[in-house]
């Protein structure tokens, strides 16, 4: 932390090699947004190339107030909205376009056993496959949730939202994926409560 | 099981951290005795387990060199600050046109009867004529140099024959208000093209020298966000900075950091914006 807030502090002043780290350090984060934002890996890319050069243009007003992750992801957010604006592609009602099966067949494996891995990699798919139905605002919010770990508070920074929006969409959002992952029929963890037409407790 | 409905609020809350040490406990013990709620809590827990992790994120080969070469095409705007020398010469400007406008007596005549000695009108038309040398510098500072807009200042009467054909897009002086002195605002504004066309032919005293900013932010809520940053215009009424659309947005984000309502338009939507600051 100490040696990004140096590479902030340098990036700010103008130093490209300091936000050279700065880019090498958060590519994957935004890239994790804009491609669940864009759900296309061409847009996505651009997205997060607009959302780093608008904060290297924008640096000289970042004042850290809030995070510089934080204030990150809205810029990528941002370039998120405003390239789908732009180019008209809202994919709203798209079939899955993202390359998931790619990412995963890259990604390590830490499962101990080939039958935990199988396990572990369908549960994948069909959040993955889950989250790609939900709408663009469940989705966001989810994302950075889930993926960012970002607190309630961040999230609405993030988006210019109210905090009690956020509890809103994630909470909806939530309902909506396990809803789907239900009525897939083999998500196990979920099938213990598939029983939907009764109360929890009377 | 569904969640019972008294809980069913609590429990996204609980499982993301996000109540406090009292309400924790209370939902945990309820998890304890009720399954409809307890499954819930599990089936958010298990989806997380099963969400993509950042570290699988595919990054395009070359993605950080394609940033940074866009970086290097792309330099950030050089901080323009106003010269000293510009500094001290637009109120040189106001002042060498206040006393144009006395020598030739059509300041006594935009002075209503009563309004008060000498030394009440003075500031007023002060006020008045400082703004209307800012709205020339912003017309001319918006595509020449600091240089020029010092020169455009100092004709001052001419602004409004001046605004019409020589305006520059960015910041159409032709749509700024205009109010004469001798006029109710309704009639200004009706007789506003007009004059602008025909060269009215007296000096015009502007009272209210609106500059068509794309956003307005008191100092209080600008703060140092715009310091460093290229200064069209200033008076006593505002600051107007012009922005690039990435440090548009990057402002607006700012001030969206700091909880600063703001109204203004997308940044996608221009090259360039006009920011003004009003004390």
């Amino acid at each position: 932390m100490i040696q990004e807030a140096q590479w902030i502090d340098k990036a700010r002043q103008g130093d490209q090699e300091a936000f050279a780290h700065l880019v090498q350090l958060y590519e994957k984060r935004v890239l994790a947004l804009t491609i669940r934002m864009c759900r296309d890996r061409e847009d996505a890319a651009e997205a997060a190339q607009e959302a780093f050069l608008a904060a290297w243009q924008g640096l000289p007003f970042f004042r850290g107030e809030a995070q510089f992750s934080t204030w990150l992801y809205r810029l990528a957010s941002n370039a998120c909205v405003d390239l789908l604006r732009r180019e008209g592609r809202h994919r709203s009602a798209a079939g899955p376009s993202l390359d998931d099966a790619d990412a995963r067949l890259d990604a390590p494996d830490p499962a101990p056993s080939p039958q935990e891995a199988a396990e572990r990699r369908e549960l994948r798919e069909q959040v993955a496959a889950g989250l790609e139905q939900l709408t663009p605002e469940h989705r966001q919010v989810l994302v950075l949730r889930e993926i960012h770990q970002l607190s309630y508070d961040e999230i609405a920074q993030v988006l210019s939202l109210d905090v009690g929006t956020v509890k809103s969409r994630i909470s909806r959002g939530r309902r909506q994926l396990r809803k789907i992952l239900v009525e897939s029929g083999n998500f196990s963890a979920v099938a213990a409560s598939k029983d939907t037409g009764k109360e929890g407790c009377t | 099981m569904n969640p019972c409905p008294e809980y069913a609020a609590l429990l996204d809350l609980y499982a993301d951290g996000e109540l406090t040490a009292e309400e924790t406990a209370r939902v945990a013990d309820h998890l304890t005795r009720c399954p409809g709620c307890a499954a819930y809590v599990d089936d958010i827990l298990a989806i997380r387990a099963a969400f993509p992790d950042v570290e699988d994120t595919p990054v395009p080969e070359d993605f950080s060199r394609r940033v940074m070469e866009a970086v290097a095409a792309h330099p950030r705007t050089a901080p323009k600050k106003r010269t000293p020398w510009l500094r001290a010469a637009l109120p040189l400007a106001a002042c060498l046109a206040v006393a144009i406008l006395l020598q030739s007596g059509t300041l006594q005549r935009l002075i209503p009867a009563g309004a008060g000695s000498g030394s009440d009108a003075a500031p007023s038309a002060g006020t008045a004529m400082t703004e209307s040398s800012a709205a020339a510098d912003t017309n001319g500072a918006a595509d020449t140099s600091d240089g020029a807009a010092a020169e455009e200042s100092a004709p001052l009467p001419r602004l409004s024959n001046d605004a019409d054909g020589a305006a520059p897009e960015e910041t159409a002086p032709a749509e700024v208000p205009e109010v004469t002195a001798e006029k109710a605002p309704e009639e200004a504004e009706a007789s506003e093209a007009p004059a602008a066309q025909d060269g009215a032919a007296g000096p015009q005293l502007f009272t209210a020298a609106a500059a068509p900013a794309d956003l307005t932010l008191t100092a209080r809520e600008a703060g140092t966000l715009l310091e460093g940053y290229v200064l069209v215009s200033e008076t006593d009424a505002q600051l107007l900075y012009q922005l690039t659309a990435p440090e548009y947005a990057a402002l607006l984000a700012a001030l969206d950091d700091a909880g600063i309502a703001w109204t203004g338009p997308a940044p996608d939507t221009a090259e360039t914006f006009l920011v003004a600051v009003t004390p």
